[in-house]
């Protein structure tokens, strides 16, 4: 099956050479490169792809808020992350903002389309600087939350050990789960997240997620 | 304009309370509120307690613990008797029970009904007869006409008599006579199967039993109840409330009500179809306390207020935007199934096809003056409708984004405003668009409301807390209270007297008048600090919409305020029981439009004429409850004196309270404050619970007060008096000069030392910002030149490669440009890192050790774990320090992977007596750490000086064979002095 890719990176030069790449790869098509989070915002939905390569650091609208504005426009596309460094703060607010994950633009190009493949197969990594980061906001609590929105007893385990570094595969061997039931926890924490980020001015317009400033 | 539908009821709000809830059984024989206002719930497991929150078991160490209770009744001297099934009768009063069973002259232990008449006697009628209680004394009762039967049922009549019913017939009971009571409609012998008796408000008796109803005193039989025969029905039960409602409650076949000669079963719907009834109960605040046989205890609720929504055809659940349609009805645009017109009576979808159709979420509309409907959307732009005729707006046309929240219309002819997601601006002047993109309002985020001021002029509120003005040629941001920083600004409105409102989303509202702002929220009496609405009616009211209520207040107490003749403002709310009282405003977000006869809300799924809500059932006001002192750990009785006096040494004090609320329990707020102790009312947390440690000796009064869901204080609340005796050696006048003293002396070394430390931390400050800045500066000039274009040179080496292939091996410069850029982005990283300053804390420093570590093993042979700490403290880190710890830590992960070829390597990171704590371990071949040679191999020294330069220590243990460890350690609290790398922050 081909993949279907659409970047979005200010970066003229990157955005060439990586659609270049996709095209010559097999099993992934690039639909659209697109030079701001404005152009996204308005090519995306009506022409979306499987998987959209976002730049986190644009000037202009960025990537975590275009991703969110995204998400509201597309819900179902996946939005992967490039940042060039480790910078767990934006990288957390990216996948509160409802991104699938990240990816280090200095990882080896093979590497990105094995990630794309996995965002789009649902999977949803989360590393322990993150997972600490995704602690604390479940433990800010909301007055508002609603019960089922927050982590369910499982979920919070499989949050805590990979907070304190435990690979996908010890936390499976100390819950008795497999890998694959592990990744589902890790997804569902991630859509907890998504419905408590959301700006009060989507709260406004979908619903009664509970969220205020 | 069509008739506002009727108001008056036909919708009643029923909620259960289970098990599940904390009630102790779910079948309920007997309901009482008392005079305090608790409700009391006899069940068939014991005694409860109920303040709308939480059911506490009562009278377990009295012996009622899983006893069936029967009967409840509060005598008219506080006095609550407790009937039970087998255990007699009892009676506690402040706190102390008294037990009469057949042993104290009951006639029976299976009690089956109280009454108290208007001398103050208490009847207990027991299956096996009738007894009487007065000042202390029982005494059996027993005329002929009880003789035979047990008593079924006692009820105490207005004018003094007594309703006995037996099994066969009713009896009265008047000045000590009895009388068996004669008419020809009751019916006659035991299979007649009597269950009780009723004395209504305007004196009509009632008998009821097993097959029958009759009112006798007008001489009819009622058997009416619909679609079945009242013959199948047994009435157990008759209760009347304030407002004169009469219901009754049957065995099998749930609630009716009985009004006008008509029976309407009631809640059918809620789950009281087909219900036992057990026991009605009308407290004082309009509730109807259903007791059920296995269902739980329910309480019923008549909806005052008639809102327009689902049974009007509305089938939405989020109303976005209401809009005048200038023919008497309204549009309605809602953010899940598009437009809506309501005609007066009945809601229909937008069935006139075209782009509307295709619409599911509208955030906002907009009427402009030639009566076009301005549609904004999330995701499909602006429609225009014009009498049938369409126009849509798209981003093809010119907008910014598609994503509208606020339309306005124009005071200029024919010029509509458009504000958007993405935090863009738009004016659309008939086929003419112009755009504001840029600055000032780009970067506030999210346009969320538009107000069009005089001329061509407008004022845009942002979700950032900017105002911009336009006045017609120049945009700018207005200069607004630091309050209003960072709230979303929810609303913007011009009253009656041209006055510019702002209301936000966590400060309140604000009026600017002339220069001045002056702030409307919580302290100055409006229920709730996010406002999400604000208007004015015709007739001057101002309505604020709130996430807690609506609210109004009288346009002359707002003036008064603005004026500064008075502090506060007297908001009503409008709505009883927010949320559980029809019209929910909580959680949305009102809509408001002005048509020609009424001012419309609209939130959620309804739609609510303001001119209903003038008389609101308001929320009661809570009674206050201490119910509860611990003194040093040890529960304390409340003395009758409402004065607790205590010995020296009181180490601590506990008191527990509570507030009654049934319909909002969670909301009721709470402020204590203990006079002589603490300067203040205190906020209570929600485990409506106080605490006070030592307390010295003297005279206080602990007062507790509480508010409601509306923000009604009661201010009487409860209270209790505390002496704290002081010992003997401890004169007062000692003390004294012992305080004096040493408070003047831990003053004035407080201040010296304060003020001089001051000085030269904002010294201090000043330079680390300056720095920091260019720090920052550095690490984003080598993200955004080097990075990307090293990442380019990376891709396209690739490429490169991909092209070349196809049999032929790649050649190798190509593969080693590939290598090198990735070798270098990875250093550019590691030195990025260092330099920015938002790395300046441990989480930062561990959480990139955790990463380096993971990513330097992967694709090894190596088993790789680590162990980080869940949670690290805020520590600020110098980034000299982070740098050497880092290339220290490093150069250990290097020796497991050149020198110690282990199979096996862990990392663990602690946190322990303020020392950060970083071990690396293998269970490789080892070395002998004192030979000179594997030292050097080892880059030991290296290590040992990263780590002292860092001002900690770094520990080696090796033997050959047997693994190596390395551990660093550096401090997090001591260090900071001596060497001033990082502070705690």
């Amino acid at each position: 099956m081909t993949l279907t890719v659409s970047i979005v990176d200010d970066d003229p030069g990157l955005r060439d050479s990586i659609s270049e790449y996709l095209r010559a790869a097999k099993g992934f098509r690039c639909l659209h490169a697109y030079g701001s989070g404005k152009e996204a915002l308005q090519g995306i939905p009506t022409d979306p792809p499987d998987v959209v390569l976002m730049d986190i650091n644009m000037s202009g609208l960025d990537g975590i808020e275009c991703t969110r504005q995204l998400k509201v426009a597309v819900p179902a596309v996946h939005i992967l992350m490039l940042t060039v460094y480790e910078d767990t703060d934006k990288i957390f607010k990216a996948l509160a903002a409802g991104a699938s994950g990240y990816l280090l633009k200095r990882a080896a190009p093979s590497k990105m389309l094995e990630a794309i493949r996995e965002v789009h197969g649902g999977g949803s990594p989360m590393s322990g600087p993150i997972a600490r980061k995704v602690v604390q906001f479940f433990q800010q609590g909301s007055p508002r939350r609603k019960e089922n929105e927050d982590l369910s007893t499982r979920e919070r385990q499989v949050l805590h050990f990979l907070a304190q570094g435990y690979a996908y595969k010890q936390i499976g061997d100390e819950l008795g789960v497999s890998m694959d039931t592990t990744r589902t926890y890790i997804r569902r924490i991630y859509e907890k997240m998504h419905v408590h980020s959301r700006t009060e001015a989507v709260v406004r317009f979908l619903g009664n997620s509970g969220v205020n400033s | 304009m069509p008739a506002i539908p009727d108001p008056v009821e036909s919708d009643y709000l029923v909620t259960f309370w289970r098990t599940g809830q904390g009630l102790p059984h779910n079948t309920v024989n007997a309901l009482l509120q008392t005079r305090d206002g608790y409700l009391w719930v006899g069940s068939a497991a014991g005694l409860a307690r109920f303040d709308g929150l939480v059911f506490a078991s009562v009278g377990d160490e009295f012996g009622l613990k899983d006893v069936v209770i029967t009967a409840l009744l509060e005598d008219q001297n506080g006095g609550l008797w407790v009937g039970t099934q087998g255990k007699g009768v009892l009676r506690i009063l402040r706190g102390v029970a008294e037990s009469f069973t057949v042993k104290e002259g009951l006639a029976g232990d299976a009690v089956t009904s109280l009454a108290e008449d208007t001398t103050g006697h208490v009847w207990i009628g027991t299956q096996n007869g009738l007894n009487c209680w007065q000042k202390g004394r029982l005494s059996h009762f027993e005329t002929s006409a009880t003789k035979d039967d047990g008593i079924v049922a006692l009820h105490a009549g207005g004018a003094g008599a007594l309703w006995v019913t037996t099994r066969s017939g009713v009896v009265r009971l008047e000045n000590g006579q009895a009388a068996a009571f004669k008419s020809d409609q009751l019916p006659q012998g035991r299979n007649a199967e009597f269950i009780g008796a009723y004395e209504d408000r305007a004196g009509n008796l009632w008998a009821f039993g097993a097959t029958f109803l009759l009112n006798v005193t007008q001489g009819r039989s009622l058997n009416s109840f619909p679609s079945f025969s009242l013959a199948s029905s047994r009435v157990w039960t008759i209760c009347e409330q304030g407002n004169g409602d009469f219901w009754i409650g049957t065995s099998g076949q749930g609630l009716f009500r009985f009004q006008n000669g008509r029976f309407e079963a009631v809640g059918g719907r809620d789950g009281l179809e087909q219900c036992d009834i057990r026991a009605l109960h009308a407290d004082r605040w309009g509730n109807l306390w259903i007791g059920t046989g296995g269902k739980g205890l329910a309480r019923l609720r008549t909806r005052r207020l008639k809102v327009i929504g689902a049974s009007e055809g509305m089938n939405s659940q989020r109303i976005a935007a209401i809009a005048d349609d200038r023919s008497g009805g309204l549009w309605v645009g809602t953010a899940d199934t598009g437009l809506w017109r309501w005609n007066g009576v009945r809601a229909e979808p937008w069935s006139g096809g075209g782009p509307l159709a295709r619409v599911t979420q509208i955030s906002t509309l907009c009427l402009d003056e030639q009566g076009s409907l301005w549609v904004g959307t999330l995701g499909s732009g602006i429609i225009e409708l014009s009498g049938s005729r369409q126009r849509r707006l798209t981003t093809a046309d010119g907008l910014h984004d598609d994503g509208i929240l606020c339309l306005a219309a124009g005071r200029q002819r024919g010029t509509v405003w458009a504000g958007t997601q993405a935090g863009a601006l738009h004016r659309i002047r008939g086929t003419a668009m112009q755009s504001w993109t840029g600055a000032p309002i780009l970067n506030a985020g999210a346009i969320l409301c538009l107000l069009p001021g005089r001329g061509d002029s407008l004022f845009i509120g942002s979700e950032t807390g900017v105002v911009v003005y336009w006045d017609g040629t120049n945009m700018a941001r207005m200069h607004t209270p630091e309050a209003l920083a960072g709230k979303p600004i929810t609303c913007l409105f011009e009253d009656h007297k041209g006055r510019l409102w702002v209301g936000s989303g966590g400060s309140g509202a604000f009026c600017r008048q002339g220069e001045n702002w002056i702030q409307v929220a919580r302290k100055q009496g409006l229920g709730s600090d996010r406002v999400r609405m604000i208007t004015q009616a015709d007739g001057g009211l101002f309505w604020f919409g709130t996430d807690e209520n609506l609210y109004k207040a009288k346009s002359a107490s707002i003036e008064a305020f603005l004026a500064g003749t008075r502090e506060t403002i007297p908001f009503t709310p409008a709505l009883a029981g927010a949320g559980s009282d029809g019209f929910k405003c909580a959680q949305g977000w009102p809509a408001v439009a002005h048509s020609q006869k009424a001012l419309w809300v609209a939130c959620e799924n309804e739609l609510l004429p303001l001119g209903q809500t003038e008389n609101p059932a308001s929320e009661p006001i809570p009674p206050v409850i201490l119910e509860r002192v611990f003194v040093n750990g040890q529960l304390r009785s409340f003395p009758e004196t409402g004065l607790l006096r205590l010995g020296p040494g009181v180490k601590s004090v506990d008191f527990e309270f509570s507030a009654i609320s049934f319909t909002a329990p969670q909301k009721v707020r709470f402020r204590h404050q203990l006079q002589n102790f603490d300067v203040d009312w205190v906020q209570s947390d929600a485990a409506r619970r106080a605490h006070y440690g030592p307390l010295p000796a003297g005279q206080y009064r602990f007062h507790v007060i509480a508010a409601n869901a509306e923000g009604l204080w009661n201010e009487t609340g409860a209270s209790l008096g505390l002496v704290v005796i002081p010992p003997l050696w401890r004169s007062w006048w000692f003390l004294c000069l012992c305080g004096m003293t040493t408070t003047a002396g831990i003053w004035a070394a407080a201040r010296f030392i304060s003020t001089r430390r001051l000085e030269a931390r904002l010294r201090a400050a000043e330079q680390r910002h300056a720095m920091e800045r260019e720090r920052a500066r550095i690490a984003q000039d080598m993200h955004d030149e080097i990075g990307s274009k090293l990442t380019r040179i990376s891709f396209l080496s690739e490429i490169a490669r991909g092209s070349v292939r196809g049999g032929v091996p790649p050649l190798p410069p190509i593969e080693a440009i590939a290598t090198t850029s990735r070798e270098l982005l990875q250093a550019l990283d590691e030195i990025v890192w260092a330099v920015n300053p938002r790395n300046d804390n441990l989480e930062q420093l561990a959480g990139y050790l955790e990463q380096h570590a993971r990513e330097y093993f992967q694709g090894t042979s190596r088993d790789f774990q680590i162990h980080v700490p869940l949670q690290f403290p805020d520590v600020a880190l110098s980034a000299e320090l982070r740098h050497n710890v880092f290339l220290a830590f490093e150069e250990a992960l290097n020796n497991c992977l050149k020198h110690a070829q282990a199979p096996k390597v862990s990392v663990t990171m602690r946190i322990e007596n303020q020392t950060f704590e970083v071990c690396v371990r293998d269970d490789g071949r080892g070395f002998d750490t004192t030979s000179p040679v594997a030292a050097e191999q080892y880059g030991l020294a290296n290590m040992r000086d990263r780590l002292k330069n860092a001002g900690g220590s770094c520990e080696i243990s090796s033997q050959p064979g047997a693994g190596t460890s390395v551990v660093f350690r550096f401090p997090l609290v001591s260090h900071s002095k001596a060497h001033g790398l990082f502070q705690i922050k």
